[in-house]
């Protein structure tokens, strides 16, 4: 008879295995301490320096002294704070695989379900749909990468999936206020998320990010929501409500008011890189409704035009047609006297 | 007695805490989470949700978890 583990207990093997810390040898520790063995030699130089300089009055020198050894300073503190940071790590245990199967358990209960994607390695819950200030954003599924959850950067573990896009208009890549390109930009949890990881405590994670989820933030939203259905003015980037868009029927692309005007000749909506603006009368224009001349080849709107002719060309005209009428008698005249 | 109090708000640390005897979830959320108001929090003993009224033991495992956590935006 085969004797299957259950498959959360299965799960909890692999988490375990997964959640496993670097063997912490005592060669890291040793290199550790060998780096702050040089930071405290470097201060033992300085603090002989100085003390010469004290006993020979090299004010100079002691200046020079005195102005490196505040980041000596910090240069060891910080090399302390590591060594402590890597012992705190190999004394911290990990979670046992008991902790884990109830870890598991527990996930099924607050979320109803659990998956477990064993080609991509992610542990994922699902949340109910979500709705901030009445705008719908649909279920996310929550996953944590068992291949990232030991990154410096908690968020890295982590992607919240959108089961049903209601992404912004101004980015299809933000779902949700706080979750762009399926990152969730923890704020206030991320701390407390990296100590449940840290803990093997994954329920409490799953719960903290679904608490993000379930929280608008406005002070720090990648797309506000009372701009969520709205788009970005291809001009300026200004995000503006469907009502407030006006699209430019030359380049189809959309504008705020301040980017767009409305062509004083068929009141159609044109943005200001596709205006043409009359030579005779100044104003823009959408480009159907200004024309070169077919004389002088600048651009005019139709009622600046006649025939085609700006006024300018039609006046040079009427000018050389008059000069032709004057010359006209003249030339007559003359040519009646040569055979008289 | 003592209590193992993991608290998910803040820093999210988790310690043993000495408690009274016979005191409640409600009691001991009221000592610990001042000025929060425990609607806006998940309270778990031994992983379970519990009523307002529950007597904690020696050794639980109580879990403050808020419900309603800021994002943000980078």
């Amino acid at each position: 008879m085969s004797h299957q583990q259950p498959p959360l207990l299965r799960l909890a093997v692999r988490l375990q295995a997964a959640l496993q810390r670097p063997d912490a040898s005592a060669a890291t520790v040793v290199s550790q301490l060998e780096l702050l063995h040089q930071e405290a030699e470097q201060l033992e130089r300085t603090r002989r320096g100085l003390s010469l300089c004290a006993e020979w009055q090299w004010n100079g020198a002691a200046r020079c002294l005195l102005h490196d050894l505040p980041y000596e300073l910090n240069a060891l503190r910080n090399e302390i704070c590591r060594c402590e940071e890597t012992l705190r790590q190999i004394q911290e245990p990990g979670p046992t695989l008991r902790t884990l199967y109830d870890e598991l358990q527990q996930i099924e209960k607050e979320f109803g379900s659990l998956r477990y994607d064993h080609d991509e390695r992610f542990l994922a819950v699902t949340t109910e749909p979500i709705v901030l200030e009445d705008v719908y954003l649909g279920a996310f599924e929550i996953r944590l990468l068992l291949d990232r959850q030991a990154d410096a950067c908690v968020d890295a573990a982590l992607r919240a999936v959108a089961q049903d896009p209601r992404p912004a208009g101004a980015d299809g890549l933000v779902t949700h206020p706080h979750v762009k390109d399926e990152r969730v930009c923890l704020g206030d949890a991320a701390l407390p998320l990296q100590r449940a990881l840290v803990s093997g405590r994954i329920c409490d994670a799953f719960l903290l990010v679904r608490s993000v989820l379930e929280t608008y933030n406005p002070d720090s939203a990648y797309v506000p929501l009372d701009h969520w259905d709205g788009r970005e003015c291809s001009e300026c980037g200004r995000i503006i409500d469907d009502d407030d868009s006006y699209m430019c029927e030359s380049c189809q692309e959309d504008y705020c008011d301040e980017c767009t005007l409305a062509c004083p000749r068929c009141n159609g909506g044109v943005c200001c890189t596709c205006a043409q603006r009359c030579t005779a009368c100044n104003q823009d224009h959408c480009p159907r409704c200004v024309t070169p001349c077919t004389q002088c080849g600048q651009r005019y709107c139709d009622s600046c035009m006649e025939d085609g002719v700006c006024g300018a060309c039609q006046s040079e005209e009427e000018t050389d047609h008059e000069e032709n009428q004057r010359e006209q008698p003249a030339q007559a005249a003359a040519a009646g006297a040569g055979t008289g | 007695m003592k209590v193992l109090f993991v608290n998910n708000a803040g820093g999210g640390f988790a310690d043993y805490v000495e408690v009274a005897e016979r005191t409640s979830v409600a009691q001991f959320f009221e000592q610990r989470m001042r000025d929060c108001n425990p609607e806006d929090h998940l309270i778990r003993v031994n992983r379970q949700p519990v009523a307002r009224d529950h007597v904690l033991q020696e050794g639980d495992r109580v879990t403050i978890t808020p419900t309603k956590i800021d994002g943000a935006a980078r």
